[in-house]
């Protein structure tokens, strides 16, 4: 406050001392702005132009109100330069020379003599004010001044003395006036000196003291005009501040040391001697021992903010509690608020305890009961229950046995480990043998064993021989057979299948040791068999590999024989044993000379018989349209055979002659064997049924319509058959040829019999009973085929009828059955080979005939131009300008360039557009079909729009609808589940709100997947169990499915 | 139906493996409710695979060779000796020369036969006791015989019309629009009778409601092969130019076109899953085509065209020509070289229909003859479902299965080669969204232009309310009215001819620059 007061005074010293340049002013009078506009005015100048303000403020202390605008200088007269820029330390012209040190102004003296026209005025005041008079320190001269009111009050009060104006805004007038030397500062000072309850006297202190805090507060000024921002410096520091001891008035806001901080002490001291001060004292102790000092209270809004973020964390963390609980429930595919109906069944003895008889009945009925001691009491019922307790030894015997077993498992576990890790083979080996039998193996080291065995297998083989009671001689096997067997009676089947097999065990020669020679015959047998079903036929091969081998067999006995040593020592080399010795030897050559020469004759033999065989077999090639064919190698290894002319054909053959060999390599003739190969297993003696049926075959066929024109044509499958049988029964000359020979039936005249019913009586005139095959191929041509290729056909008529002669041979072709398979490849090359057509008639097949049938429908050219023209109604080609009326067509070289370029550019973009578009068909490149890619209209209203809406993409979409939900398609179970609804409520449950339990949340659940592991885990380990003992197995997976069919059902 | 269905399910088991959708399905909620699906999915699977083994206890069987044996020679005879007297039994022949090539069908159950005569003999029995239950003389030509159904009704395609007979031979309906039909077929989940004429007409008439459905000409002459895909009743037509055709009820056009012989097809047969398809033309070849792929697998020569063909629930094919009939086994997937079994018929009866019957290891041959019967070990479905078919019904149970059948009835225009897109997003051609946006478009712009007509133009002082103004101002109206759209219209250009920019020019590292 002093030191406001000071200022002050300072203030107008500065105004005595320069009266000439504010005196002058004139009073401005007449319309002004508002107070406040002013101040605002102001308040913008003074930020400009602080130095300005000063005397502007000067101006306003002495002369009220005026105008103060400041843009506009002060005095126009009076033109005070401000500092030039080059002496600012503004440019940094100079060496920047700071002096921090406070210096008294120059006429600070002066100031004092003036003080008292200030005081004048400030006396002026207070005697208007107030009449408390009070000592106030000042300075070294202990001045002092009545002073009551606060800083503001004296601006106030400077102001109101002049006018009343400016009353209500005493703290911007201050303002005003601290701007003048020092912002900050002042505010500083405000703050302390504002305090209202600091409005007390104090005394002033010792002069000494003064100093040391004048210097100090001179420093933290200085240290607070660093930090100004440089726009804002002051030109100069003319502060003063003065050092006045510390009080509840004069508070020194910057504490400084500790020994100077304000404390509670100091603010009571002055109270002292007022009554009630001691208690007040008291108190003050009291809190200073307990320590605890109350902060002041935070501002409203900041305390709001604190609380609703304390909120927020506890009701978040209320409310996550509750997640888990939350995000199951949305989870869980349906929600059940369905009743329960208590399903626990009492038991009879637990009715029968709650039993209290209540009819007069009743009561006889359970009195006499009683009498008798038929009734059971209820304590009975809870005593059986509690037999069922077990006892402490029971309950630890029990446990034991379970450790025990459960040790034993887990010892086998690991010994199964063990040997399921090792890897060697000779290991597993040996397991499995001796898992087999442990007797074989040293049966097999033990000759003596192995002897007796051998004895003992005989001697069951001899048996099994003699008995045959394997071989479904039994009443039940008897039975069974003559029953039939049935695929239903699959166990009896297979018992008999059994019998069979040990039955063929037990009489199996045991062969020699020697698999070599074993190995050899069966193949040599193998031989044998492929070469009877080739046809070939030649006992005699095997008979002299045997002879053969007997041969060099004896040679090498001769041969051993002679070189044999006679033992020199022992028993042996007694000389009547020499003897004896070399008389067996001699006699054993003689006999085995005799048997060479036997083999020699035997052998000389069958290579008479295979001369023989192989005239035959050359005599069979000659019948090349008939008989057995050969394939693969054997076709090969025979060609050279064809070549050779047949001299006769040899009659009265066996069946596998007339089968005999014929070599082609043409796919036809391939096709042929096939058949002829199905064919062969047949019986050849067998009268064919159909066969029977030829002698009456003239007879008409039931159809009616076939029968018109059945008596010139014969009937084709009749014909077949008598081919056939002619060929097997009545062996005839293969030059046989002639009319009377079944005309050339084709076969697939017979196919369209239905659909040629219209057209066929048009061409049965061409068809005459003594004409040949051509005419009746033509005439089958005529019938099948539509009108416009008829046309064509007949100019083809001609070549076909000169090339096709009847032939025995092709008819023996068409003797073979019919449907013949082959590979498709091979037919499509003959479909592709054009030249077959100009074979000759004798190596003509069917296929080729039907192929020559139809030769003239160009079936596959006809179906492109079907195509073509569906693809153009499909994929039109859009709509372009073809020519423009008059346009380009004035002179004759328009004419010749053609339509103009723009209208043939987009004619190719049209075209490209649609080729592009069929080149994304579906039956693009496929010359054989047509998809149609027209939309269904009609079936698109079973299709979805749109992607329905959660579903964001086609593909899950597809995937998710891929599996029905129907009854049909899913079990009864999975039907339930898969439809359920998402909400399951019967009608009039109340749905509770959810109650929280601790069990449910996360500790909860994890507690919960703790349950499932170990579940999962014991779940395993028992299915290891049931693994490992395949006779539970069954028996568990039975009854699981029994207690699963249970549930289901 | 659930056996059939874990019967399909036991096929498709080890191919349906729980699908992963995938980690970058963002929407949780979604993905959690599809794998709890899939799981569901699963645990059906698997739940029904072990019922199997309780619903499906008899085992399908052939016949087994021994040593040197061979299936194909096993006669009749053999068979029918060496069987139980009841499955002996099923093995006869009905002679019936006189009335001349038969045809027959079999009750969607296998328990009744239709038969009819060319000549007009129309007759039903109960094919396992041979009873006969009804036999008329129609006494005009008779091409075709069907049952409906089931075994109440059934139609006979006569000289000029379709005829419906019930079980006692009275004529129910005569269908005057399917006029000289000769092949009729019966799509039994559509209520579906199919005919196809002389002249190539292939007509659908709805047998629940007697409404016509559909008549389409195939403009390929005569066609008297027909045959219906049971996976997903799509028709199949075999005509003379060797093409085979397939057409639904929807489509004017055929849906696919096969051109597969070279001379005219005399029969076409559809395996049971409709995955393949065997043909037989006049050039003596029979084929296996994959409908997957529209390829032929593999072909069968026969010398003389197979007239007849047909495919046993258990996969065996029979092939009939003249008067031999050949069964294979396995020969649709992959290419046999010697039949199952082989049959000829006795006196050189031509054969003119051959057809398996369902749930019975029996074969019914309907021939110039009369009527055989022969045994074709494995040839049927060995556990039948009752919900399906029941052979042992009674009368109860089929008026049951009747009203099902009929709640259960499907659309004609449900029939399409993919039933499985049922459901499924529809993808529209472009031109037809094209044409759509188009129009949605010029919706938009009529209606924009109504409502800037609509406006009220308010009346002005003197001097701004003539005539010329106010008409000025109405055009401007509609003018702000169109305004929106053509700025969108425009900017969708612009954005467009950008994006077309960026995407030509920069290179793609910097197209995200652009």
């Amino acid at each position: 406050m002093a030191d406001h007061l000071k200022r002050q005074s300072h203030k107008k010293n500065k105004v005595s001392k320069k009266p000439g340049k504010n005196i002058k002013k004139e009073r401005k009078k007449g319309p002004r702005l508002p107070v406040s506009l002013y101040r605002e005015l102001h308040l913008e100048n003074h930020h400009r132009y602080p130095i300005q303000k000063e005397s502007e403020c000067e101006e306003q202390e002495y002369e009220g109100l005026q105008l103060r605008n400041s843009d506009l200088p002060s005095d126009i007269y009076e033109y005070e330069e401000n500092q030039a820029p080059e002496d600012s330390l503004k440019n940094h012209r100079f060496d920047s020379i700071h002096s921090f040190e406070y210096e008294l102004p120059s006429n600070f003296e002066d100031e004092e003599i003036d003080e008292g026209a200030a005081d004048g005025e400030e006396r002026i005041g207070q005697d208007k004010s107030s009449k408390q008079h009070r000592l106030f320190s000042y300075g070294k001269k202990r001045k002092a001044t009545t002073m009551q009111r606060s800083d503001d009050d004296v601006d106030e009060e400077i102001s109101s003395s002049q006018s009343e104006d400016l009353d209500g805004f005493e703290g911007d007038e201050f303002n005003e006036g601290s701007n003048d030397e020092d912002d900050v500062k002042e505010k500083s000072w405000e703050q302390e000196i504002s305090d209202p309850e600091h409005d007390t006297n104090i005394e002033a202190k010792d002069g000494d003291e003064d100093v040391e805090r004048h210097r100090k507060t001179v420093e933290a000024v200085h240290m607070l005009h660093k930090k100004e921002p440089k726009g804002m410096r002051r030109k100069r520091a003319g502060i003063l501040s003065e050092a006045y001891p510390e009080s509840e008035f004069n508070l020194n806001p910057h504490g400084g040391d500790t020994m100077q901080q304000i404390t509670v002490e100091d603010l009571i001291s002055p109270l002292q001697n007022t009554p009630g001060f001691g208690s007040l004292r008291k108190r003050v102790q009291q809190l200073e021992k307990k320590g605890s000092v109350v902060d002041a209270p935070l501002p409203k809004a900041l305390q709001d903010r604190l609380n609703r973020k304390a909120g927020y964390e506890k009701t978040s963390d209320e409310i996550s509690k509750w997640q888990d609980i939350v995000k199951r429930n949305r989870e869980a595919p349906t929600l059940v608020f369905t009743q329960r109906p208590d399903l626990t069944a009492a038991s009879t003895a637990e009715l029968a305890a709650k039993f209290v008889p209540t009819t007069n009945l009743e009561k006889e009925v359970m009195e006499l009961l009683q009498e008798n001691g038929l009734v059971e009491s209820t304590t009975e019922a809870n005593t059986a229950l509690g037999h069922n307790k077990l006892t402490m030894d029971e309950v630890k015997e029990r446990r034991e046995k379970l450790a025990k077993l459960r040790s034993m498992l887990s010892y086998h576990e690991a010994k199964a480990k063990r040997m399921k890790k090792i890897k060697s083979k000779t290991y597993h080996r040996l397991l499995q043998n001796s898992r087999k039998g442990n007797t074989k193996g040293e049966d097999l080291i033990d000759p003596e064993t192995l002897k007796e065995a051998a004895i003992k297998a005989e001697f069951k083989r001899a048996q099994e021989r003699m008995t045959l009671k394997h071989k479904n001689t039994s009443k039940w096997a008897k039975r069974i057979i003559k029953r039939g067997i049935k695929a239903k009676e699959d166990g009896s089947r297979e018992a008999l299948a059994d019998q069979l097999r040990t039955h063929a065990a037990l009489t199996r020669k045991i062969h020699a040791i020697d698999d070599a020679t074993t190995s050899e015959e069966s193949s040599g047998e193998e031989d044998s068999e492929t070469d009877s079903k080739n046809g070939l036929s030649s006992p005699s091969k095997p008979k002299t590999r045997i002879l053969a081998k007997a041969k060099i067999e004896t040679l090498k006995l001769l041969e051993g024989n002679a070189e044999a040593e006679i033992p020199t020592s022992g028993l042996f080399s007694l000389p009547f044993m020499t003897r004896a010795i070399e008389k067996k030897r001699k006699q054993a050559q003689s006999e085995a000379f005799a048997v060479l020469e036997e083999l020699e004759q035997l052998e000389n033999d069958d290579a008479h018989i295979d001369q023989m065989n192989f005239n035959l077999e050359k005599e069979n090639e000659k019948p090349a349209s008939y008989g057995r064919l050969a394939f693969g190698d054997m076709a090969k290894s025979i060609p050279n055979l064809k070549e050779e002319e047949p001299d006769m054909l040899v009659e009265g053959n066996t069946s596998d002659e007339a089968e005999g060999e014929d070599v082609q390599d043409i796919p036809e003739f391939k096709k042929k064997a096939f058949s002829s190969r199905r064919r062969k297993p047949k019986d050849n003696a067998k009268i064919n049924p159909s066969g029977v049926e030829l002698q009456t075959c003239e007879k008409p066929v039931t159809d009616a319509v076939w029968k018109d024109g059945c008596n010139d044509l014969i009937d084709f499958n009749a014909s077949v058959e008598q081919g056939h049988e002619v060929d097997n029964n009545v062996p005839k000359a293969p030059d046989v040829e002639g009319p009377n020979v079944p005309a050339q039936a084709n076969p697939w005249l017979y196919g369209p019999v239905q659909g040629i019913e219209g057209t066929f009586t048009k061409e049965k005139n061409t068809i005459k009973q003594d004409t040949s095959g051509p005419l009746v191929v033509s005439a089958s041509l005529e019938v099948l085929t539509s009108p416009q290729v008829r046309r064509k056909r007949k100019k083809k008529k001609a070549k076909t009828q000169k090339s096709i002669t009847p032939d025995k041979g092709q008819d023996d072709k068409e003797n073979e059955r019919h449907l013949s398979s082959n590979d498709s490849e091979e037919e499509e090359n003959q479909d592709v080979k054009e030249p077959r057509f100009q074979l000759s008639a004798e190596n003509e097949s069917q296929l080729e005939l039907i192929q020559r049938a139809f030769a003239g429908d160009d079936v596959e050219a006809d179906f492109q131009q079907m195509k073509v023209e569906a693809l153009n109604d499909e994929v039109p080609l859009g709509e372009s300008v073809l020519s423009l009326p008059g346009w380009g067509q004035w002179t004759d070289v328009q004419k010749k360039k053609g339509p103009p370029q723009w209208i043939l550019k987009q004619q190719e973009e049209l075209r490209q557009g649609r080729e592009q578009a069929l080149s994304k068909r579906k039956d693009f490149k496929m010359n054989h079909v047509m998809i149609s890619e027209k939309m269904d209209k009609k079936f698109a209203k079973f299709m979805a729009p749109q992607l329905p809406f959660p579903f964001t993409s086609r593909e899950i979409y597809e995937k998710s609808t891929r599996m029905p939900l129907g009854r049909e398609f899913n079990t009864d179970q999975g039907f339930r589940d898969l439809i359920r609804p998402a909400v399951l409520k019967d009608a009039g449950v109340i749905i509770d709100p959810i109650k929280y339990k601790m069990s449910e949340t996360r500790t909860g659940d994890s507690l919960g997947r703790k349950q499932e592991i170990l579940k999962k885990a014991k779940s395993f380990r028992s299915e290891d169990k049931r693994k490992r003992s395949n006779t539970t197995n069954s028996f568990v997976s039975n009854k699981e499915m029994r207690q699963n069919t249970v549930q289901k059902i | 139906m659930l056996h059939q269905s874990v019967a399909t399910l036991e096929v498709h088991f080890p191919t349906v493996p729980l699908i992963q959708f995938p980690m970058d399905l963002h929407d949780k909620k979604l993905r959690g409710k599809l794998q709890y699906g899939e799981k569901l999915i699963n645990q059906s699977a698997k739940a029904a695979a072990k019922f199997e083994q309780w619903l499906l206890p008899s085992e399908a069987g052939y016949l087994e060779p021994e040593g040197l044996e061979q299936t194909k020679n096993f006669s009749q005879e053999a068979i029918v000796s060496n069987v139980d007297i009841s499955s002996a039994r099923k093995a006869f022949d009905i002679q019936l020369p006189a009335l001349g090539p038969y045809t027959l069908d079999f009750s969607p159950s296998g328990r009744y036969l239709v038969f009819g005569g060319r000549r007009g003999h129309l007759a039903t029995i109960d094919w396992k006791s041979t009873h006969l239950v009804s036999e008329l003389q129609v006494a005009e030509t008779t091409r075709d015989v069907k049952f409906l159904h089931n075994e109440l009704f059934f139609a006979a395609a006569q000289k000029k019309y379709v005829y419906i007979y019930d079980k006692k031979g009275t004529e129910i309906h005569c269908l005057k629009e399917h006029t000289f039909p000769l092949k009729l077929e019966f799509l039994p989940h559509h209520f579906l009778l199919v005919s196809v004429d002389k002249f190539g007409s292939l007509r659908y008439q709805d047998t629940s409601t007697g409404l016509m459905v559909a008549q389409h000409r195939t403009h390929l002459g005569r066609c008297s092969v027909l045959r219906m895909n049971p996976y997903n009743a799509v028709v199949g037509l075999g005509h003379n130019n060797g093409s085979v055709t397939m057409w639904s009820p929807n489509m004017s056009k055929p849906l696919v076109t096969l051109l597969c012989h070279h001379g005219p097809v005399t029969a076409v047969a559809f395996e049971s899953q409709g995955q393949q398809m065997i043909t037989a033309g006049m050039d003596g070849k029979v084929k296996v085509f994959d409908l997957r792929k529209y390829v032929a697998l593999h072909a069968y020569f026969s010398k003389s065209p197979a007239k007849s063909l047909d495919i046993s629930q258990q996969g065996l094919l029979a092939v009939g020509e003249g008067s031999n009939i050949e069964i294979w086994r396995d020969a649709l997937t992959s290419k046999q070289y010697k039949p199952y079994m082989t049959h000829h018929l006795p006196k050189g009866w031509q054969i003119s229909n051959l057809l398996f019957c369902p749930y019975e290891d029996t074969m019914g041959i309907g021939h110039s003859g009369g009527l055989s019967s022969i045994l074709v070990p494995g040839s049927g479905e060995a556990n039948f479902d009752t919900f399906v078919a029941n052979p042992f019904e009674t009368v109860k149970q089929r008026q049951e299965a009747e009203v099902h059948l009929l709640l259960d009835k499907l659309q004609p225009e449900m029939i399409a080669l993919d039933p499985k897109q049922i459901g499924s997003i529809r993808r529209e051609p472009k031109e037809h969204s094209q044409m759509k946006s188009q129009q949605a478009l010029e919706a938009n712009r009529a209606a924009a232009i109504m409502a800037g007509k609509l406006v009220v133009v308010r009346h002005k002082k003197k001097g701004r309310d003539k005539p010329t103004k106010r008409q000025k101002r109405k055009q401007n109206n509609i003018i702000t009215a169109k305004r929106p759209l053509i700025e969108a219209q425009i900017h969708s250009k612009s954005s467009l001819k950008k994006a077309k920019i960026s995407d030509q020019t920069l290179p793609l590292a910097l197209r995200r620059f652009a």
